[in-house]
């Protein structure tokens, strides 16, 4: 009963934040031509849909695997990592459409062999040194990132927009086409994060208690960290790093519904999705000028944040 | 005796006499105009242009590595890119004048100041404003004569072209996108926008009292310029056309989308803008070539 309750509010949530989004724009909205709504409005509600879930659920499997409620895509400078690549991505040019997705990937599974090897310390990983590792290469690869784009002369608001996220992609047929080709390809990595709720949440009570129930974390750990950096690697080369969702949402969840991983992962990409959406919206009816999201994801979800954290305590 | 002291006291007068004078003469003088600064850095590309449009490239010490045109801007002694000069580059080379621009270099004209070097910053935000920097550059660097002489010429070529627009009664809408990802373009605050204006047009988003600001697809199409320029290398005529939504616009219909201006007409407030407005105007005409190089 409480089950499908929460599935079913999430999800309404959802359904309401496409139609706003999809309704809403400078153009107006009348169901005799639609060709806006459809051209236009659709693809960016599909990439949000996609770039938010991705980060909410990336985050709460990090969260889940690593027992550490800091981690997030942000803090642990895959999205960082990831925005490195897909600027060099950018430099070789646009020799095909998935030039930049390849080079953010291989971008954020570097950062995150990096960030791991160096929180490390006597084959154990402390949760301040994950942290404190994710935060030093988010500093570097930010730095990297600034100095490429100033050096090939890009205008910085391009850089500002690249560092803190956009759903503002210009279609075209071509790039929504390897878009939803590269959406149904990370459809079996999705599922594998969800399937793997069981062990997460054994490894949330005890990883030896894991280990003596058969669980082989150190195999767990690695394919997480690979599916994360893919499915990050994906989102940052289209809309760039947003921060915020990934930490949050996953919190917002567990406050709301508990910590078992059967419920927090799916839940988590609705809401994501559904917040991302509604941040995007918010992004672009300040228009003509358009807002980065992670202005937004900030101002309005940190207060709402603070908000669950202090009622909960 | 009486004679000698007479003198002495003579000699001592000229010299206590000269010294004012010339304190006078300097201080007089520093005010106006008259001492040459000799040795000149531009940290401006397009004032660099400017520059050498006076001919008074012998000045110039230091400018930065964007300064490329003309041809023999690129051999000058390169201080530091535009927006990071190397103070120490600036310093070694013992300038008289500089030539900056704000807010970007504003810790180098802070610094500048300090040291008690002329600085002049330059930010044109309309042709007009530009036509009063040559000047005021012409007076520093002694070339008003040449100053007065490159405005006679601007200015006939800007009326030439604005007789050549003829009875356009509604002047075309243009688009100009000055980067791709995301999509940016400009408002009345910026300098291009007196361009398009100039040009017998108009910026589609000339209602916006921004310098340049980023925009989305949507409010493009709802304002359905007449004209698309892209001022940038990252897309092509064919993927402007494709892009989703933007069959609906005039511009894209007509298929009057150019790709192939040069940006430093546009993005440098030099003497080169007129070719820019030409370049325009001819657009806007429809009897627009590529020419090869001017």
């Amino acid at each position: 009963m409480q089950k499908s309750k929460s599935w079913f509010i999430l999800i309404i949530l959802l359904v309401i934040a496409i139609i706003l989004s999809f309704g809403i724009g400078p153009t107006g909205f009348s169901l005799s031509d639609l060709t806006i709504p459809l051209e236009v409005r659709l693809p960016r509600i599909i990439l949000g849909i996609f770039a938010g879930g991705v980060l909410a659920l990336v985050g709460a499997s990090l969260q889940g695997l690593l027992q550490n409620p800091l981690v997030d895509p942000y803090t642990l400078g895959i999205a960082s990592g990831a925005s490195f690549g897909a600027v060099i991505g950018y430099m070789f040019g646009r020799i095909g459409v998935f030039t930049v997705p390849v080079f953010s990937f291989l971008g954020a599974l570097v950062t995150m062999f990096i960030v791991y090897n160096l929180a490390l310390v006597r084959s154990r990983i402390t949760k301040v040194s994950l942290v404190l590792a994710g935060v030093i290469m988010s500093f570097l690869f930010s730095g990297i990132v600034m100095l490429l784009m100033v050096l090939t002369r890009k205008p910085l608001t391009e850089i500002i927009y690249l560092l803190m996220g956009r759903l503002n992609v210009v279609f075209t047929n071509e790039l929504l086409i390897s878009f939803i080709i590269i959406f149904i390809l990370s459809a079996p990595v999705m599922m594998y994060l969800f399937s793997k709720w069981r062990s997460l949440n054994i490894l949330s009570m005890n990883e030896e208690v894991a280990e003596s129930l058969g669980i082989d974390t150190q195999k767990l750990t690695r394919n997480i960290f690979i599916a994360s950096s893919f499915l990050i690697g994906l989102v940052v080369s289209f809309t760039g790093a947003i921060s915020f969702i990934g930490l949050c949402v996953p919190h917002i969840i567990r406050l709301i519904y508990g910590p078992d991983h059967y419920k927090v992962l799916p839940l988590s990409f609705l809401l994501g999705a559904s917040l991302l959406i509604f941040t995007d919206l918010v992004a672009r009816s300040i228009a003509p000028i358009e807002l980065p999201l992670s202005v937004i994801t900030a101002l309005f979800g940190v207060p709402f944040f603070i908000y669950l954290l202090k009622k909960r305590l | 005796m009486s004679t000698e002291i007479r003198n002495k006291f003579f000699k001592c007068f000229i010299c206590i006499f000269s010294f004012w004078f010339l304190i006078f003469n300097f201080s007089c003088s520093s005010k106006q105009k008259s001492t040459t600064p000799k040795r000149v850095i531009s940290l401006v590309p397009s004032v660099t242009e400017v520059i050498f449009a006076l001919g008074k490239e012998s000045l110039l010490v230091g400018n930065t590595i964007y300064c490329d045109y003309p041809e023999a801007a690129k051999a000058v002694y390169k201080v530091g890119d535009f927006s990071n000069p190397s103070w120490e580059k600036i310093i070694r080379k013992k300038p008289t004048l500089v030539f900056a621009t704000l807010p970007e270099q504003k810790n180098t004209v802070e610094q500048l100041k300090k040291y008690k070097i002329l600085v002049f910053t330059s930010k044109p935000t309309s042709v007009d404003s530009l036509f009063a920097e040559i000047i005021e550059i012409g007076k520093l660097l002694d070339a008003n004569d040449q100053a007065n002489i490159l405005l006679t010429v601007l200015k006939n070529k800007l009326s030439e072209i604005a007789n050549n627009n003829p009875n356009i009664i509604d002047s075309p809408k243009v688009y100009i996108e000055i980067a791709g990802t995301p999509i940016m373009t400009v408002g009345n605050l910026s300098y291009v926008n007196d361009l398009v204006r100039y040009a017998g047009a108009k910026n589609v988003f000339a209602d916006m009292s921004r310098e340049y600001f980023v925009t989305n697809s949507e409010e493009l199409i709802q304002r359905n310029p007449d004209i698309i320029i892209i001022l940038h290398p990252s897309v092509t005529k064919t993927q402007v056309k494709k892009r989703l939504g933007w069959s609906q616009i005039t511009a894209v219909k007509k298929a009057r989308i150019y790709t192939e201006l040069n940006p430093d007409y546009f993005f440098r407030p030099g003497p080169r803008f007129i070719y820019g407005v030409e370049d325009l105007s001819n657009i806007v005409h429809g009897v627009w070539v590529k020419k090869k190089i001017e």
